[in-house]
């Protein structure tokens, strides 16, 4: 007869009491966990795949869309750049790496980017099986698209397109897989990689992309940039900004302005799972206070059959944090479950999230939930340390 | 010193000059009292007259306002209060009027419970044999609010006397029991007092009981 028995015992002789404490804890956890778990899959999406791009330059618009739609691919470009324009910023000395962009279609909703070898060194990309592209119409597809779309080396498919919808095939030319990356934890994976050129071609230049008779005509979508030197921070943006009819947008301060935009709502919930905990643990405390009340007989009983006042304060103590601890399992649980319901509906593959993602500072809310569970019991412990059992004995 | 050394350890119970105070009213006294081992006394007295006040001193539940309380040698109230509460786990007994058990607890587990807090291991062969020798055996997994007032009565018996005590207290056990079962109780109570070597006290004002007693402790 352990005490955590006599206190498991106890809370279910009232099932429906405890297990309204357990909701309660449970909901607000899962809350909370779900607020952890993606704030968390957030930032480190945008910090993983904004990890060595310094700027990026695209047609004006907004700076946000810029970054969104060159780096995580989840909005609209905000036009296309001339090339010879930014031709010209890829060989300002400022500019240690230039990488250009050319968006447009889609496969199935994947998009298919058109750039040069400097994005292979940029994001660092390794290959599982087959090549890099390097002739046009060659593309090289991530792990989770070759997973996702059942596609090999050696397979063709039709580009759509616009970004999302297939509603408009490019029939013309098909796309022939010649490799797959291995598994790279960021955007890549749900890319299919080509030269700008088969991205033109797509599009009726029918000319090699080393041709130059074209050039006036071409355009770029936007282009990702690694600085030399510090000093192009304060610089090159400003230069790219004001002299020419392009835009410059950092990642680093357009992602900490989506952070802060996002951060309003997410403090709101947090606000909010916090007054639902408060609410919890001053349900765990009513329920211990009550069934105290019932229970002051049985609890004088317990002494005299030798059980020391230090026991009697640990059983109530034991029996709120049984029912927070398994209030704040059962959210984590329901929290992972939620975030991952949330990330099978979530249309874009870019920013989907994952309840099978498992973060350390989950770890703070199992202690958030062992910590209500001895306030909401410290009282009413207190109440059994001192009650006077001969007087308890004698009004019975 | 030595002669008055002698006088304890020869009785379960003792007590001398003992007196209690609640608030503003009229201090309790009573009697010196000494009681040999394994004896069956009476304690006698109406409503009011501190019974349930002298049975509570006896067990160690409340510290009187003056005198001396040993039992089985021991100054009770010279012991800290977690080695009262031991102490009183494992050498007494006590048989409350209304049998009250753990609700949430099966029988078998309220006499666990009773091995536990007096610091002893569980028994289940004790458990068996106490349930047994007062007929109970067949509820041992039954709930307290599965069983008759007298069955009720049995078990809180057998509580009182899973862990062997020397000395063994009942509170008014039959007041509420018809003259049927209150015989039966009573005759329950000598039988496993005698059983266990057990001192019993039996406390009432139940003028039924008062013929099954030689020894009478009596309050004014």
């Amino acid at each position: 007869m352990s005490p955590f028995r006599i206190s498991w015992k106890n809370i279910w002789s009232k099932p429906l009491n405890a297990a309204l404490n357990i909701l309660l804890i449970a909901f607000g956890t899962a809350i909370l966990t779900v607020l952890l778990l993606a704030s968390t899959q957030i930032e480190d999406k945008l910090t993983k795949n904004s990890k060595d791009i310094d700027l990026v330059v695209g047609a004006k618009g907004s700076p946000l869309q810029l970054i969104l739609s060159s780096i995580y691919y989840i909005d609209f470009p905000t036009g296309n750049i001339p090339m010879n324009e930014a031709k010209k910023l890829m060989r300002n000395p400022f500019v240690k790496k230039a990488v250009p962009l050319a968006l447009g279609d889609n496969y199935n909703g994947v998009r298919i980017v058109g750039t040069d070898s400097n994005y292979i060194s940029l994001y660092g990309l390794k290959i599982q099986e087959g090549k890099f592209w390097k002739a046009d119409m060659e593309a090289t597809i991530g792990a989770n698209v070759a997973h996702a779309q059942q596609l090999k080396v050696g397979d063709t498919f039709f580009g759509g397109h616009g970004l999302t919808e297939m509603n408009d095939q490019h029939k013309d030319h098909a796309y022939k897989v010649v490799g797959i990356l291995t598994p790279q934890q960021n955007v890549t994976d749900n890319l299919i990689l080509t030269g700008i050129g088969s991205v033109w071609r797509m599009h009726g230049d029918e000319h090699a992309e080393d041709t130059h008779d074209h050039d006036q005509e071409r355009e770029y979508t936007s282009l990702l940039i690694q600085y030399r030197s510090p000093m192009a921070v304060a610089m090159f943006p400003m230069m790219v900004n004001q002299t020419t009819n392009m835009q410059a947008a950092s990642p680093a301060q357009e992602s900490t302005r989506l952070f802060s935009l996002i951060g309003v709502g997410v403090d709101t919930l947090q606000w909010f799972a916090l007054l639902i905990m408060l609410i919890a643990a001053v349900s765990v405390f009513v329920n211990l206070y009550n069934s105290l009340k019932e229970r002051r007989y049985d609890l004088a009983i317990m002494r005299t059959l030798g059980a020391s006042k230090t026991k009697l304060f640990s059983l109530i103590i034991l029996e709120g944090l049984i029912l927070t601890v398994i209030g704040a399992i059962i959210g984590v649980a329901f929290g992972h479950g939620i975030l991952h319901l949330i990330g099978t509906y979530q249309e874009s593959s870019q920013a989907k999230m994952s309840g099978l993602i498992f973060i350390k500072e989950e770890f703070y809310l199992l202690g958030a939930g062992l910590m209500i569970g001895v306030l909401a019991a410290i009282i009413p412990a207190i109440q059994a340390y001192r009650s006077n059992i001969s007087k308890i004995l004698a009004e019975n | 010193m030595l002669f008055l050394w002698n006088t304890v350890i020869d009785y379960m119970i003792s007590i001398s000059s003992v007196s209690h105070q609640y608030g503003n009213s009229p201090a309790l006294q009573f009697a010196d009292w000494q009681v040999n081992d394994a004896e069956q006394w009476l304690l006698l007295g109406q409503s009011g007259s501190g019974k349930t006040t002298l049975l509570h001193i006896l067990t160690g539940l409340l510290k009187p306002s003056g005198g001396k309380v040993h039992i089985n040698n021991t100054d009770l109230y010279q012991l800290t209060s977690k080695k009262l509460d031991a102490f009183r786990g494992q050498h007494i007994g006590i048989i409350f009027q209304k049998p009250h058990l753990i609700k949430s607890l099966s029988i078998a587990e309220n006499l666990m419970l009773a091995q536990r807090f007096a610091g002893l291991r569980t028994n289940q062969k004790r458990i068996e044999e106490v349930l047994t020798s007062l007929d109970m055996a067949h509820k041992r997994n039954a709930y307290p609010q599965e069983l008759s007032q007298g069955q009720l009565q049995r078990v809180t018996i057998a509580r009182a006397v899973i862990n062997k005590p020397t000395l063994l207290i009942a509170d008014e056990p039959t007041s509420s029991l018809d003259d049927k079962n209150a015989e039966a109780v009573l005759a329950l109570l000598k039988q496993q007092s005698e059983l266990n070597q057990a001192t019993l006290v039996v406390a009432t004002h139940d003028k039924r009981v008062k013929d099954a007693f030689n020894l009478t402790y009596s309050l004014a």
